[in-house]
């Protein structure tokens, strides 16, 4: 982890028709993986709506801009100056669940990712950058031998890598990731996580992910963010956040105790 | 030019004058009414959405019907104060269910709009049956522009029509991109990079620019706009690049043949033209409909 800053958020609030989020603090470096935790209703993925430019918020929201060809590459800039298609390379969201009525192949959906680097017009098509994007992007994902299924064909997990790999083939500098590893199979979580750990490695981007099994959480993080009732309750080492006491008060009961003898079941 | 032998030049008059017109404008209002079928579908993410469901037919309907109702003919307008009242009434009506929708709910959800728009389609139905209750002479005048029908239309709304939808398809077929992702979660295409709000509603300006004017010169005609989009996608794929010229081509060449069994079935009927493709469409409205239950989405 380097001390570049990726994303900063000072007193932000958002909402739907009340606010949910009040005057949260939040810090993404370069090179870091931030796990968001709380328990249900605690705005986790409101702050990952507001994060990804989805949601409006009152307060500040700095965003480095890291994309090669932006002119203000290395500029601090307010989230919502930035254009939609500006906005999707430096940010790329990986919803909780996620389905379409139509059902369009696999590889044609991975493509749709590249919409961030692809010119409007009538006859525009993809370049040969956008498919090697896809192509590999697929291959992380483990779905490279079946590009021309239809996406109404896949299970729950399958689907789930399908999406993921259209947020990596929208090469991002953020992911920002809604318990993505909620669908998946046991296999996949763990690799999913390493895949994670591989594509933050590169040094210029970075990872938030909302979890719900804090074991997975300490797995994926090398920060932690504690919330409850819309605000930070803490950030800092996971160690310290799971065996803080904070995190008993907010959960209403022994955590670290709970999960231990969860795991004396083995 | 001379004719073969056995040509009377009262058939050449009426292959020029009467089938052609028909057959173009025939053509040109399936198109039309197909293609905005599928940009509606595919922008509320809803296999049922169409210009029905949204209140845009049921505000041609309106319009049409208070001009023959209260027998108004515009000075400037002419023939044309059907035609006219008709599109002006039916983008009124897609204005009222947006803004109502937006009033309602600020994110502009899609199920917003859709039962937005029921309950609009319901409210001016309710108010067409009281106005035409009121006036029993002039019912059979509306009840028949309600049926739709291309006959003895003329050349005229082919060469209004014909630039309208062109341009209109073309800048639909624009968005083609911005359509595909759209049919995933609001969330998803924000992300991705798409301006929701404004392209959805651009979107659904354009579908009911094109449905509102073809309805305005032919009548109401239903299903062919939920209908044909589900056929060419189950042929050719739900990518729009396919979808947008594939429901034009495949929803005129439907209208051309119910128009045409609609004239010669019962000779020598003409049949509303309407009253074919709702035969042929309901039982494909159901089987959409019981198809979509069993593989929700």
């Amino acid at each position: 982890m380097n001390d570049s800053i990726l994303i900063q958020g000072k007193n932000l609030s958002a909402g739907y028709s009340a606010d949910i989020l009040h005057d949260v603090a939040i810090a993404l470096h370069a090179g870091e993986r931030l796990a968001i935790i709380g328990p249900n209703g605690c705005g986790k993925t409101t702050l990952l709506r507001v994060l990804s430019g989805i949601l409006p918020y009152k307060g500040s929201l700095l965003q480095t801009i890291q994309d090669k060809d932006s002119t203000r590459r290395g500029k601090a800039v307010e989230r919502t100056s930035l254009s939609g298609r500006e906005a999707s390379r430096e940010t790329g969201f990986l919803a909780q669940l996620s389905s379409s009525w139509f059902s369009f192949r696999v590889y044609d959906t991975v493509m749709l990712g590249r919409y961030n680097r692809q010119k409007p017009g009538f006859f525009s098509s993809p370049s040969r950058t956008d498919r090697e994007a896809v192509e590999s992007a697929l291959k992380s994902c483990g779905i490279e031998n079946i590009p021309d299924e239809s996406l109404s064909r896949l299970s729950g997990g399958q689907l789930q890598r399908v999406f993921l790999a259209r947020t990596l083939a929208q090469d991002p500098a953020v992911l920002l990731l809604d318990e993505p590893t909620n669908h998946l199979d046991l296999h996949f979580q763990f690799e999913f996580l390493d895949l994670i750990d591989r594509w933050v490695s590169s040094g210029t981007r970075g990872a938030v992910g909302v979890f719900h099994d804090l074991s997975l959480a300490l797995r994926f993080a090398d920060t932690m963010l504690l919330m409850d009732e819309g605000r930070v309750i803490s950030c800092g080492s996971p160690k310290d956040i799971v065996h803080g006491k904070e995190i008993n008060k907010v959960y209403k009961m022994d955590v670290s105790l709970s999960v231990h003898s969860l795991l004396q079941n083995w | 030019m001379r004719l073969p032998d056995g040509v009377s030049p009262s058939e050449t008059g009426i292959i020029w004058s009467l089938r052609l017109p028909r057959v173009f404008l025939a053509f040109l209002a399936g198109a039309s009414l197909s293609v905005s079928g599928a940009v509606m579908q595919s922008v509320l993410k809803n296999p049922l959405a169409s210009s029905f469901t949204l209140g845009v037919s049921s505000g041609a309907s309106l319009g049409a019907g208070l001009v023959i109702l209260c027998g108004l003919t515009l000075p400037f307008a002419g023939a044309f104060t059907i035609p006219l009242a008709g599109f002006i009434f039916s983008v009124l009506a897609i204005f009222a269910v947006m803004r109502f929708s937006r009033a309602i709910d600020p994110g502009l959800s899609n199920n917003t709009i859709i039962l937005a728009g029921m309950i609009l389609s319901l409210f001016i139905n309710a108010i067409l049956t009281l106005l035409s209750a009121l006036s029993k002479e002039e019912i059979n005048r509306l009840i028949f522009w309600q049926m739709g029908s291309f006959a003895l239309k003329g050349w005229t709304p082919v060469l209004i029509l014909a630039p309208i939808l062109t341009i209109g398809i073309a800048a639909i077929y624009f968005f083609s991109r911005e359509l595909d992702i759209m049919t995933f979660s609001d969330d998803e295409a924000a992300a991705i990079g798409v301006n929701v709000k404004r392209t959805r509603r651009t979107l659904v300006l354009l579908s009911s620019l094109i449905t509102g004017c073809t309805i305005a010169f032919t009548g109401v005609i239903g299903f062919i706009d939920l209908a044909v989009p589900h056929i060419v996608r189950r042929i050719f794929g739900p990518a729009h690049r396919t979808l947008i010229p594939f429901s034009a081509l495949t929803g005129g060449i439907f209208m051309v043949i119910a128009d045409l069994l609609a004239r010669t079935i019962i000779p020598p009927l003409d049949l509303p033209v309407g009253a074919i493709t709702a035969a042929l469409g309901t039982p494909f409205f159901a089987w959409v409909y019981v198809s979509s239950r069993r593989n929700p989405a």
